[in-house]
């Protein structure tokens, strides 16, 4: 796949802020990001976070929750309310020095992109750059200074473009291709399709959690086979996976653990939307 | 052809109606026992289906026992087994590790009491040549020769 490359410029210009209270691990993340070409700021604390988040549009923000003072949470909640955030899609990643699925759980019901544990690599962010920013090595644009400035005042239309003509496969959240093989190509029932889905499955994931609230554990084991099922047709990948792992797990009735994967199957539907809006719909 | 589609989950629905609506009459039941009434109103009525699209898990009425039920009301209507309506299981259930013997065994029992298994997603293309082989719809040179 083309965009696999680590192509130094891939991400020329990608403004990232890090918020980060550790000194080294500031650097560390800072040079890995600069790596890949994206202009960094560097916020120690919450406060300052949201003030250069105020002034700045970041592309990506790379979000210490442990930080001392203003937590994490309560910094994200901030921008979250923030006019900026409202016209900019900031992608927001969690980062803990602990792998707790308690706090991967709770970044992504608080509306964070994702979330990763410390020590991060460079892997990692390849990985994070590559899932949730269009890189620009498919472009032959000259003199972009700020791409996201850029594709911003286009209304999206840049990245929306670019992510065409990359697999679809490649974000591990929509599978393009096996809904157009699903359907033959008939994009009018795709439409259809995918409209009944976005209506019909904020029901079904209330149903989902109630039952496992309830200890119907059977009941959750159909209701996310039949999840599986919907979001198998419409190319929904993650979801798909999420369900089916969900479904299998329903027997062995761990309360704690099938709701943290109904979130996560929450956090996936959020995702395939958006995927959507930028690709489809 | 007039087709009656089976399945408790909404997506699966509206893509089986996509694809069956140029051939003819669809209509949608969300369970087994929708299904029964269904078939037993159509029958009633002289209008029976052609084609029955069956999904295997569903609430209230699996499709096992919903078959059950339909080859009955036929049964009754004095309809010889193999006039009755053609079906089709579709169903996302695929065999596995985790595959509980009980579904395992419910899942082949109703592929030997099917006309046609197709596992879902199920893809337009494969689903209408499982279509034309049940000749349930033209194949295209068919068509032609009728038209020329």
């Amino acid at each position: 796949m083309d965009n696999q490359k680590t192509d130094t410029q891939s991400w020329k210009s990608t403004r990232i802020l890090v918020v980060e209270d550790d000194s080294v691990n500031q650097l560390v993340i800072a040079s890995m990001l600069k790596k890949f070409g994206c202009k960094v700021d560097l916020a120690p604390d919450g406060e300052s976070a949201l003030q250069a988040f105020r002034s700045t549009q970041y592309a990506m923000v790379f979000m210490d929750i442990g930080l001392p003072g203003m937590d994490g949470w309560k910094t994200f909640d901030h921008m979250h309310e923030t006019k900026w955030h409202q016209n900019q899609k900031t992608v927001f990643i969690a980062t803990t020095a602990h792998a707790f699925a308690e706090d991967r759980t709770l970044s992504l019901r608080a509306g964070m992109h994702d979330f990763v544990t410390k020590p991060i690599s460079l892997n990692i962010i390849q990985e994070m750059l590559q899932k949730w920013i269009p890189s620009q090595t498919t472009t032959n644009q000259p003199n972009v200074q700020n791409t996201w400035d850029h594709n911003k005042q286009q209304k999206t239309q840049q990245p929306r473009a670019r992510r065409s003509k990359a697999p679809t496969t490649n974000s591990g959240i929509f599978d393009k291709d096996q809904m157009m093989e699903c359907v033959d190509s008939d994009i009018t029932l795709a439409r259809r399709m995918i409209k009944t889905f976005i209506k019909t499955i904020p029901d079904q994931l209330t149903n989902l959690k109630a039952a496992i609230e309830r200890g119907e554990y059977g009941l959750a084991e159909d209701l996310a086979h039949r999840i599986k099922g919907a979001s198998a047709y419409i190319g929904g990948e993650a979801m798909r996976r999420t369900a089916y792992r969900l479904e299998k797990s329903a027997q062995m009735q761990n309360r704690q653990n099938l709701l943290a994967l109904a979130l996560e199957l929450e956090y996936d539907f959020t995702n395939l939307k958006q995927e959507w809006e930028r690709n489809i719909v | 052809m007039k087709t009656l589609i089976v399945d408790d989950e909404f997506v699966s629905r509206i893509f089986l109606q996509g694809i069956l609506e140029p051939y003819g009459t669809v209509h949608v039941a969300t369970n087994g026992a929708e299904a029964i009434d269904a078939v037993c109103i159509a029958l009633d009525a002289s209008e029976p289906y052609d084609l029955i699209c069956m999904d295997l898990l569903m609430p209230i009425l699996g499709g096992e026992h919903a078959l059950t039920g339909i080859r009955k009301c036929e049964q009754k209507k004095n309809i010889p087994p193999a006039s009755g309506a053609k079906v089709i299981l579709t169903t996302g259930l695929q065999p596995d590790n985790s595959f509980s013997s009980t579904r395992c065994n419910v899942l082949q029992q109703m592929k030997k009491r099917c006309d046609g298994h197709i596992v879902k997603p199920i893809k337009k293309k494969a689903f209408l040549s499982m279509l034309k082989d049940l000749k349930l719809i033209p194949r295209k040179n068919e068509v032609t020769a009728c038209a020329s």
